[in-house]
């Protein structure tokens, strides 16, 4: 029997209207189609999109319609990219057929965490694409299907990947725990590639990708956009430090060539982060350069598929190529580090024609990017502070209270731990740990990352949210924190919501906003304002008085 | 109003029940994680129901003060407001103390005085009702606001240059409303 909607007068029958009904359905959970409550999906990729980078099944369409104009041919377009994918990666073969549905991943999603949905346990979202392999690929599943924990694929099969793919934010906290070291964001992104091949994408992912491919950055910033909005930001950057930055644009022969995600450029508060680069630069007298035309650190193409990570990749070593730089230094960025980490070098590297990264301050040799030759910023200024190359007045963030939240990729893909940390500690004074078991290696994801960080999921990402938010209420409460830094973009996005929601009172900061504040800098003014240009006078007054 | 009598003396069973019919709003694959984990920072559902409908109970047995109650009903909403649930699925578990009180006190509750208690009792679950609707009304709105405060901080380098820049949408946290209390809910 069909449910009765709003609009029904069945639908306010008193004996039924505040009834939840969990109990599992005769069939168990494959046979449970997907319910679209509004709020927990985001919208398709629009055509023109898909059009432009010559993705197949382009057409405008949407989540809540019964039919989703797939090719005729749809099944077996997945069944053969099922086995086109086996048979290129090992590690989704040995995902698919070493899990031993132990469990121990079930409880640490952070979306199973905050609402209980078990289609959210780890171990169960992947077995929605693994009950398919089983039925097509693997003998015992095509001679007992059902019995053998095989399922046809079908429509439904379809829209359920697409509604829990897409409630997979890739953070891999799951595979910290996981005695066999799957790798869930792998499955996830194999499910996401397999949908692509119909023409299912994600608005808020897609449209990024195009405009990546078309101007150098997500936003779709073009050239003269981004002189202008860096040029803003020096007006800025002058009227809080005094100090007259300049913006070293396409520069050819420069050192370093500097790629940040361009959310930096266009959203509070990474924003203030990008003007701290900027004056970290100008002090240092660093021979760097932007680009316009590498102009993205992040990666959609992650949530995309392999082809597309390495086409939006190859932007970076092109530039830095015609440029003649001799090594990359990247922003704080999230998914950046997870692709440069563990997939530029097979995508588009070695990197033969760059210099080994070499600190041109201190003449540290960063060995760990000897082949990528990408150096993370955390880790350069790290190194400039443990050298003593910054001068610095932490005092002068006396007023926050910060504790440090570990982006999912730099901590899980790349073991960046300790550099952030040990420049929170030289920059502010009063830093705060969450409880461990939501900090480093099982940190907790912001609930926004690998393409949900859109709005119309809201409902759904402040559910995802919730594990890391109680922790920095926590802290909240106990150590009056009244900051939580962050090394991500999309986490300076998300978690200004989240934490609004669920620790209200607490901002957002970048790591480099907190570096810039703290820096004294020659020929600088009384410093009356910070980046934020809010005068730091009453910020210190209200932070006494809290 | 005290309602110290005879609820104080039963708390642990009520609370037990309470919870147990709150954990059945919840998917049954989920209820054993939700129950047992007993990290907090872990298990921030189960935790959060746990303390909070222990700490209504504590109020309802002792002072019953609009804005205790109110503090410890916004905690367990905040939860509640983002999960799948309709509005009255999320506020339902308030009515169900009705029925729980009048199971665990049974025969007790068989005087004339103890029905009186009751009378009362069952006039401050509804209280507690109406407290409950502002405040999830006011979580689900606040869920909205920030949704827009986010949409317009995502742009705002270009409100900034175009002039439509405003300090008080970006400059602070949306502002949190006034916790829902006794002036502002019918039926004091």
């Amino acid at each position: 029997m069909a449910k009765a909607t709003f609009d029904q007068m069945e639908y306010y029958d008193p004996q039924q209207i505040a009834a939840v009904s969990h109990r599992p359905p005769a069939g168990g959970w494959m046979d449970t189609p997907v319910e679209f409550r509004p709020g927990t999906w985001i919208y398709p990729g629009k055509a023109k999109h898909l059009e432009y980078l010559g993705l197949p099944n382009p057409r405008d369409w949407a989540v809540t319609d019964e039919d989703w104009k797939l090719p005729d041919n749809w099944k077996e377009i997945v069944l053969k990219g099922i086995r086109e994918r086996l048979d290129k990666y090992r590690s989704f073969k040995v995902f698919m057929d070493v899990c031993v549905r132990c469990g121990a991943c079930a409880d640490k999603c952070h979306f199973f965490i905050g609402g209980g949905d078990p289609k959210n346990m780890p171990v169960l979202r992947a077995e929605l694409l693994r009950s398919v392999y089983r039925n097509d690929f693997t003998t015992a599943g095509k001679i007992l299907g059902r019995l053998a924990g095989g399922r046809k694929l079908t429509i439904d099969v379809i829209k359920e990947w697409f509604y829990y793919f897409f409630q997979c934010t890739e953070c891999r906290r799951c595979s910290v725990f996981c005695p066999y070291g799957i790798d869930t964001a792998e499955i996830t992104m194999m499910a996401r590639e397999l949908l692509g091949l119909l023409g299912i994408y994600v608005n808020w992912v897609i449209e990024p990708v195009a405009n990546c491919f078309r101007t150098g950055n997500h936003l779709g910033i073009q050239p003269h956009g981004l002189k202008d909005t860096l040029e803003f930001f020096a007006e800025d950057i002058e009227e809080a430090t005094g100090v007259k930055v300049d913006i070293p644009l396409n520069k050819k022969g420069a050192d370093i060539l500097f790629v940040t995600p361009s959310g930096d450029f266009l959203a509070d508060p990474g924003t203030f982060t990008c003007m701290g680069y900027m004056l970290l630069f100008h002090e240092l007298g660093l021979n760097y350069t932007w680009s316009t035309y590498a102009s993205e650190g992040g990666n959609f193409g992650l949530f995309t598929s392999a082809e597309t990570i390495k086409r939006l990749n190859a932007k970076l070593y092109a530039e830095a190529k015609r440029l003649g730089v001799k090594w990359i230094l990247g922003g704080e960025c999230g998914h950046m580090w997870r692709v440069v980490h563990q997939y530029m070098d097979t995508v588009n590297g070695p990197a033969d024609f760059l210099e080994v990264p070499r600190s041109p301050i201190t003449g540290t040799v960063f060995e760990n990017a000897r082949s990528t030759k990408v150096v993370h910023i955390a880790e350069f200024t790290a190194d400039l502070i443990k050298h003593g190359k910054l001068k610095l007045d932490p005092s002068r963030n006396d007023h926050i209270r910060v504790t440090f939240h570990d982006s999912c990729n730099p901590a899980r893909a790349m073991g960046l731990f300790e550099e952030p940390r040990y420049i929170l500690r030289h920059v502010c004074n009063n830093f705060y740990e969450m409880p461990e078991n939501t900090i480093r290696e099982q940190t907790f994801c912001c609930g926004g990352g690998a393409g949900l960080g859109t709005d119309e999921n809201m409902e759904m990402r402040l559910r995802g949210g919730m594990p890391r938010g109680m922790a920095v209420r926590h802290v909240q409460e106990k150590y009056d924190v009244n900051q939580l830094c962050a090394i991500c973009a999309i986490d300076r996005a998300t978690l200004v919501t989240v934490c609004d929601f669920w620790a209200p009172g607490v901002k957002v900061t970048g790591l480099h906003e907190l570096v810039a504040n703290a820096m004294v800098f020659e020929g600088e003014n009384e410093r009356k304002l910070n980046l934020r240009l809010e005068p730091v006078d009453e910020l210190r007054e209200e932070a006494g008085n809290a | 109003m005290s309602l110290a009598t005879p609820i104080a003396e039963c708390q642990a069973e009520v609370h037990g029940r309470w919870l147990d019919r709150v954990m059945a709003s919840y998917p049954e694959q989920a209820r054993p994680f939700f129950r047992r984990q007993k990290n907090r920072f872990a298990n921030p559902v189960g935790q959060t129901l746990d303390r909070g409908l222990r700490l209504l109970l504590q109020e309802l047995a002792g002072e019953s003060r609009p804005e205790e109650l109110c503090r410890h009903l916004e905690e367990i909403l905040r939860v509640r407001s983002v999960q799948s649930f309709t509005p009255a699925q999320a506020v339902r578990f308030l009515f169900e103390l009705k029925d729980i009180v009048r199971e665990v006190l049974g025969e007790r509750l068989a005087d004339r005085r103890e029905q009186e208690w009751l009378g009362r009792f069952d006039r401050q679950v509804d209280q507690l009702a109406l407290f409950a609707f502002d405040i999830y009304s006011r979580l689900r709105e606040r869920m909205y606001q920030l949704r827009i405060a986010e949409v317009k901080r995502s742009v705002s380098t270009i409100m900034k240059r175009t002039g439509y820049f405003s300090e008080e949408l970006f400059a602070k946290p949306v502002p949190e409303q006034k916790t829902a209390g006794p002036s502002g809910a019918p039926g004091e």
